[in-house]
């Protein structure tokens, strides 16, 4: 309850995730990493995975040295780096891509706007007005900053390590990052201990400060991290770093129970999430799920496979995911018809 | 956000206080790490708290120091390098009589024996050169633990040697292929490595690097050789040196020849950092002395950068000097001034490796060689009765083969 205050209400991110539960559907949060295979490719990943079903995108920020990511994604980063990507470069992409949706929103399977129905594009909202009244929850929220505006439907969040922000600068970075209209960041390397300042210049900005819980984090851990974290929670699905995985394991269900009864913030389940029956198997205990590493193999065959057709492995992929995500009985029964609307696209 | 300027100490600790409780040396140190290894951070440091204070504990460790390892390592009047150099005496800590032929010894048997206290069954490792993985598979063996060492694939290849005894000696090593193929690679794969396997698993660390406890436990396991030091100078001197010199990569063997000495503000202690072929960024390792504070493998110190925050290629002759990062207190010792850190060039060590080979019988290595270099700077200008000790880190037989090929030389 408390920690869904931190943000405004017109909140990328509050604004989603609320149609998502009044619709009782999960979220789908895609990671991306910037400039693999190259910075225009970004691009246009970013708006495939809107078209095929993708609520919330992390875009990763490439770094030498990435000890919270596993092989896959670190190969990504390295390759993204030999080709001397830069900071400045993703947070332009994000905000000409983000301003690009706005001026001309694509056609998109999602249903969901940041300003009630306005957005012409969005014939599918389904009742806009219930979908997106905001829980009555949403008070003390700060004055969004100006450069908000530059904000679209999608919430883009920035997932970078902190020896970048860093040597960036808090403020400043935070400052770039709202203004290229990211809705927050996620920072692996950061724990709650070390973020209280951080955590502050992202209120001033009403930029989301994610935090990570683990299977190694002890319940009193637990507490802390959840009361410092604002705009969804990220469950770590398994001890260890991020990879694609065969089996989730077994205690995570009970985990997220908990996690659940503690906070109002949504909860999330990443690492190792790479098939359509890790969608359905955690669809009932969890507000979303993110895949990253899956998505990532792909990109990975770019020297070796056509572009369009790892573009059509991974639209099909979403595509799956999403499906697995709305269909049964789970669902409320008002959402159905977008759920398989998105599902068919 | 952490202020460089609030380093100098504060609150009236000491000097040697440090760290604090959330593992800081005035502002550098910390934790910043993903939240898997958080929980297994502070086990270890609850687990190194009760067994540094535990009599039992410490009886161990200095019953294996004293009879595996062989210490203490004598301090020993470097005579005829003294006349070539003619000025300060010069001694030598002789860490390279070490079993392993390191000081690295000290710090993984303190480890290992801390793992078997901590009921863990498995130790994983990191290693540039390969002195920490073979004295981490040393203390494996002694142990009788399985051990798993990461070892960048351009280290594996240029170290054969180092591999093949760390076979012997049955650990696993495994090359890691991402990112530079080198230390620093080797680190983030054994700490990947950990977060998987935290509940069973053990990493030793093997520098005043990474998240707290590492860079307070490494220290304090090193610190044997600056407690020797200061009471062999006193016993056969009668005083304390006026200079101590170590070199300084990570910073272990500096670390624990200079905390010993921290309180006692005559002696003047200098770290030597490569300076590799020359001044531009990629072309020394000589983080303290060129760098801006940063963060690197989970801890606030010193890093050598570029502007976007990315880590820099590193370089020095010598292969346990090239590292982009350096020990949190070390950074602390900068800021406040207590100690003092220069460069050493590659083209300087090799001359001073020659030297110290040529006069007084004993092969450094590379990384001894650096410290050597001014050690023989100082010395020079200093007076026949003043005293300069070096931290003669360890030997150079590993490091032959990189002198003969500099030489042009197939050996």
């Amino acid at each position: 309850m408390r920690t869904w205050t931190r943000l405004s209400p017109d909140h990328p991110l509050e604004q989603r995730f609320a149609a998502l539960r009044s619709q009782g559907r999960p979220a789908l949060v895609a990671f991306v990493p910037a400039g693999d295979p190259q910075l225009s490719a970004t691009g246009e990943l970013l708006d495939l995975l809107i078209q095929s079903g993708v609520d919330v995108i992390e875009v990763g920020f490439p770094y030498s040295d990435p000890i919270a990511d596993g092989p896959l994604i670190q190969a990504a980063y390295t390759r993204a780096l030999s080709r001397g990507i830069r900071v400045h470069e993703i947070l332009e992409l994000a905000s000409s891509w983000l301003s690009a949706r706005r001026q001309s929103p694509p056609s998109s399977s999602q249903a969901f706007s940041k300003e009630p129905g306005v957005v012409p594009g969005d014939r599918q909202t389904p009742g806009p007005s219930s979908a997106l009244t905001l829980p009555a929850r949403s008070i003390a929220a700060p004055k969004p900053m100006p450069g908000l505006s530059l904000r679209a439907d999608v919430p883009l969040m920035a997932m970078v390590s902190y020896s970048i922000v860093y040597r960036q600068g808090e403020g400043h970075f935070a400052e770039r990052c709202a203004a290229a209209g990211f809705s927050g960041m996620i920072v692996p390397d950061l724990p709650a201990e070390e973020a209280a300042s951080l955590a502050a210049i992202c209120r001033q900005h009403d930029l989301a400060l994610v935090q990570l819980v683990a299977p190694t984090t002890p319940w009193h851990r637990v507490q802390t991290i959840v009361a410092q974290c604002s705009g969804f929670v990220y469950c770590v699905s398994v001890t260890g770093i991020t990879g694609m995985r065969e089996r989730l394991p077994e205690e995570l269900r009970q985990r997220l129970e908990t996690l659940r009864s503690i906070t109002d913030l949504p909860v999330c389940v990443g690492f190792g999430i790479s098939r359509p029956e890790h969608a359905r198997i955690l669809k009932p205990f969890a507000d979303g799920i993110i895949v990253g590493s899956a998505l990532v193999a792909r990109l990975a065959e770019a020297d070796r496979r056509p572009w369009e057709e790892i573009k059509a492995s991974l639209a099909e992929l979403i595509r799956e995911l999403r499906q697995a995500l709305d269909a049964g009985g789970a669902a409320a029964e008002t959402s159905a018809a977008p759920a398989q609307q998105t599902a068919s696209q | 956000m952490i202020g460089a300027a609030q380093a100098v100490s504060k609150g009236g600790r000491s000097l040697s206080g440090w760290p604090d409780e959330r593992g800081r040396f005035g502002a550098f140190g910390g934790r910043y790490v993903p939240e898997t290894l958080m929980y297994a951070l502070e086990q270890l440091t609850s687990a190194y708290e009760s067994a540094r204070t535990d009599a039992e504990f410490q009886r161990e460790l200095e019953y294996y120091l004293r009879h595996y390892v062989g210490r203490p390592t004598p301090l020993y009047f470097a005579e005829r390098l003294t006349r070539h150099v003619g000025g300060a005496r010069i001694f030598f800590k002789r860490e390279d009589l070490n079993h392993t032929g390191a000081h690295k010894i000290n710090n993984c048997l303190g480890q290992a024996l801390l793992t078997q206290r901590m009921g863990k069954k498995r130790i994983i490792a990191e290693t540039g050169a390969g002195q920490h993985g073979v004295a981490t598979a040393t203390a494996a063996a002694l142990l009788g633990l399985p051990c798993v060492v990461y070892m960048g694939e351009e280290d594996v290849r240029r170290q054969r040697l180092n591999v093949f005894k760390m076979r012997l000696l049955g650990a696993e090593v495994v090359a890691v292929r991402s990112g530079s193929r080198t230390l620093r690679d080797a680190i983030n794969e054994a700490l990947r490595d950990w977060m998987a396997s935290v509940e069973t698993t053990h990493y030793i660390l093997g520098s005043v690097v990474g998240p707290h406890p590492f860079p307070w436990m490494v220290r304090d396991f090193q610190a044997v050789i600056g407690r020797e030091t200061r009471q062999q100078a006193l016993e056969q001197l009668g005083q304390l040196p006026q200079v101590v010199v170590a070199c300084v990569g990570g910073g272990s063997n500096a670390a624990g020849m200079f905390y010993p000495f921290l309180e006692d503000q005559q002696v003047e202690l200098v770290g030597v950092e490569a300076g590799g072929r020359g001044p531009q960024l990629g072309d020394h390792a000589a983080t303290l002395n060129c760098g801006t504070p940063g963060i690197l493998h989970g801890t606030f110190s010193y890093v050598l950068q570029d502007e976007e925050g990315q880590t820099a290629d590193v370089h020095s002759v010598s292969a346990g000097l090239d590292y982009p990062g350096v020990g949190p207190e070390h950074s602390f010792w900068k800021e406040t001034g207590r100690v003092r850190y220069t460069t050493a060039s590659d083209s300087e060590a090799l001359e001073a490796f020659e030297l110290c080979c040529r006069l007084e019988g004993i092969l450094p290595a590379l990384e001894t060689a650096h410290a050597l270099v001014e050690a023989l700077r100082i010395a020079r200008r200093r007076a026949p009765d003043e005293v300069v000790v070096v931290c003669f880190s360890g030997r150079g037989d590993k490091d032959c083969f990189e002198v003969a090929r500099l030489r042009g030389l197939e050996i």
